[in-house]
């Protein structure tokens, strides 16, 4: 399972690895990451996928080593600045962290009402970060207004308005703008638009594809709509039951995909295209991290599992090229649950 | 597809809610939630309203099944006015006033029933299933004596895949997975034998790999027991499973007005109306090849703004038009009534009829306000 380590070996431009990161509570009863190995590429933007309680947002939570308590985070987790020195994230104090956190490494999380304080003007917010990371408050605001104009925001207007007077779509961009004012290398969104309207949604993504470029960002962006994240996400993973299950270039996992979940998962979000007779949800129920079945963690509700699926974990296998699976049986689950929607199987 | 007479008829509603200024000293402020909206809903029929989050559609849904009183416009069930038959409700007939209706208010309430967003919420977390459900079948049917009531609970449960029944029977909501917890809520709605349901986001809450059986079993059952859906979503690719599944209607709400309403496939593949259009741009469909390709830039989207106006200050005209690509002078000074472009097709647009003085009317300027088009 050392793709990460081999990712490095192989020249590619690495921003984070994981080796062996698990994230749980009640005393390491209760796994919610389970012995992740990973590594994001420096400028992609990754799309991490799954429902709810799979264990994508511990996956975001947990590079940055900021798993809410009491859940612990074990294993390594090293970031690559770009013109620095590795650091083992794992390894740093709060306060190393805190730093690394604005001025490398950003959050934009769903909830844009709760990260802002409500009796402060959305000015006084980018000052006080400013302040804590000892910016000069006229050049952060020089950056600050650019960055607010690249987010289709009125920068004179957005400043001086307090988190209740923003709409729901103007608070999340003015966010997605705090985030970005530090000049980080890294941006990892979880849910960036879900509370939000379809149409806010949807020009969200083209402006952080926009943004990705201009700032020369690496995104992680973690999700269950697959639909939205199709349009962004260079590479997507999947996560069921808090490992991951498949990951290769998008393209690849949403016309070829190996895995019999993603495959189900695929064919069971409704689209517009599609014939609807050959929709179908998967039956039973992803597992709570308590109950963890044996072997295969998806056996009980796969198709095309059989005794071995039971007994043995599968192991994440590449066959060689960018997009890997843990699967027993990679060719039985392609001819055995055919995709349903627009390209297919091709 | 549907009888001739609707079961629910609404016409030109319209409704309105206070909010106060000024701990009340001042003037109420008065937000129009619904605005003049026509809707007829028949027999075995499923309309699916989308919209985004603040269009009216659930003010519009609750006062479908009578729970939200209207300014204007009349609700009629089976073509007797809903509220009318509610106020003269406890006024026994032969007294002024009081009067015989071929339906009570009791039988209206029991026919028009209504699915959550949130099951666990909506379900007496003190009740087992087997209570939850005898509730409505001993108010509705009190002939039934318990074992009749138990074996309707356990064909419902077995139904529904919730086997064995008498395990789930027993079990309290905070026992079952939030899909299992949906389905007792539909149950329940479907006990009391409704003419209509409304589903109000009731899948959205479910895992993305539950919803289609949930929708599934919802049109299953509609076959089952004769019942209507009135299915409120905000994703349309959703709104199209559950419409396309029963030969039913989709209707696109935009605040407070249904601008364009037909049949699943006019609706998805011939939208005529912009803000259809916007919404299905704002819903790329996963395998397709234009999803597959890199994003479009937001300057080509079909949108002339982002930011959707305040209802409490609604535009001029057309409420769509700060946001209209298309919108022309005339749009800011008049409102376009639901026009017929098909035999069950309406779209609230200008450019639905081609004698419009649209078409003659000037292009709007880029002003300041517009902050797509005229920010590069």
């Amino acid at each position: 399972m050392a793709r990460a380590r081999t990712e490095r070996e192989t020249d590619i431009d690495v921003v984070f690895e994981l080796e062996n990161v698990s994230v749980a509570f009640d005393d390491g009863d209760t796994v919610v990451l389970d012995d992740v190995d990973f590594s994001v590429r420096r400028g992609e933007t990754l799309g991490v996928v799954g429902e709810s309680g799979s264990g994508k947002s511990m996956f975001a939570s947990s590079l940055l080593d900021a798993v809410v308590d009491p859940g612990r985070t074990t294993g390594k987790v090293t970031y690559y600045p770009k013109d620095d020195d590795p650091m083992v994230i794992t390894e740093m104090s709060d306060d190393e962290l805190r730093d690394v956190r604005w001025e490398n490494i950003t959050f934009v999380v769903q909830a844009a009402q709760s990260a802002f304080n409500p009796t402060m003007s959305i000015k006084n917010h980018f000052i006080e970060t400013f302040n804590a990371h000892d910016v000069p408050k006229r050049e952060g605001l020089e950056r600050a207004v650019e960055v607010m104009q690249d987010l289709y925001l009125n920068p004179k207007q957005v400043m001086q308005s307090y988190p209740h007077e923003l709409s729901g779509g103007m608070k999340q961009r003015a966010l997605i703008a705090l985030s970005l004012v530090l000049d980080p290398e890294v941006l990892i969104l979880d849910e960036p638009t879900a509370s939000l309207d379809l149409l806010m949604q949807r020009a969200i993504i083209s402006l952080l594809e926009e943004i990705k470029e201009k700032y020369e960002l690496t995104m992680v962006f973690v999700t269950h709509n697959l639909n939205l994240i199709s349009v962004i996400a260079d590479r997507l993973g999947v996560m069921y039951a808090f490992e991951f299950v498949e990951l290769g270039p998008t393209r690849e996992v949403l016309t070829n995909a190996t895995h019999p979940y993603t495959r189900a998962l695929l064919n069971s979000v409704p689209n517009l295209s599609g014939d609807i007779t050959d929709m179908a949800g998967i039956p039973g129920q992803a597992p709570n991290p308590k109950d963890i079945p044996s072997g295969c963690r998806y056996h009980p509700r796969c198709p095309v599992g059989d005794r071995t699926c039971e007994t043995t974990i599968p192991t994440f296998d590449s066959d060689g090229s960018d997009h890997a699976a843990a699967c027993h049986y990679p060719e039985r689950s392609r001819s055995q649950v055919p995709l349903n929607f627009g390209l297919g199987d091709q | 597809m549907s009888a001739d007479r609707p079961v629910v008829s609404l016409e030109d509603v319209r409704i309105e809610f206070t909010k106060s200024q000024l701990f009340g000293l001042a003037q109420d402020e008065r937000i129009t939630a619904v605005n003049d909206v026509s809707l007829d809903i028949y027999e075995n029929d499923v309309v699916a309203l989308v919209g985004e989050s603040g269009c009216g559609k659930t003010t519009l849904g609750k006062t479908a099944i009578g729970l939200n009183r209207p300014v204007g416009g009349s609700v009629e069930y089976r073509g007797q006015d809903v509220f009318e038959t509610k106020d003269r409700s406890g006024i026994p007939s032969g007294l002024l006033g009081g009067g015989d209706f071929e339906h009570s208010f009791s039988e209206i309430r029991r026919s028009l029933q209504i699915i959550h967003q949130d099951p666990e919420s909506s379900l007496d977390a003190n009740d087992t299933v087997e209570g939850i459900l005898a509730e409505p079948l001993k108010r509705w049917q009190p002939e039934l004596d318990r074992r009749d009531r138990r074996e309707r609970i356990y064909a419902f449960l077995d139904y529904v895949g919730m086997v064995p029944p008498k395990d789930f029977a027993d079990r309290y909501p905070h026992e079952m997975s939030g899909g299992q917890q949906q389905r007792i809520a539909l149950i329940r709605a479907l006990l009391m034998e409704p003419d209509l349901i409304l589903a109000d986001e009731a899948i959205s809450a479910l895992d993305v790999s539950l919803r289609v059986d949930m929708m599934d079993l919802m049109i299953d059952l509609q076959e089952a027991v004769n019942t209507s859906y009135l299915f409120i979503t905000h994703d349309i690719s959703t709104a199209r499973y559950m419409a396309e599944r029963a030969d039913g209607r989709i209707g696109v709400m935009y605040l407070g007005e249904i601008v364009e309403i037909g049949p699943v496939e006019e609706v998805t593949h011939n939208p005529q109306h912009p803000y259809t259009k916007a919404l299905l741009w704002a819903t790329p469909d996963m395998g397709s090849n234009e999803a597959l390709g890199r994003t479009q830039r937001l300057e080509d989207a079909p949108l002339r703004r982002l930011d959707i106006p305040d209802l409490e200050n609604p535009p001029s005209g057309c409420y769509f038009h700060t946001r209209c690509p298309e919108a022309r002078t005339v749009c800011t000074e008049h409102a376009p009534k639901p026009t017929p472009v098909g035999e069950t097709h309406e779209v609230s647009c200008f450019r639905a009829r081609d004698d419009h003085d649209y078409w003659e009317s000037e292009e709007l300027s880029e002003d300041a306000e517009m902050e797509i088009s005229d920010r590069r």
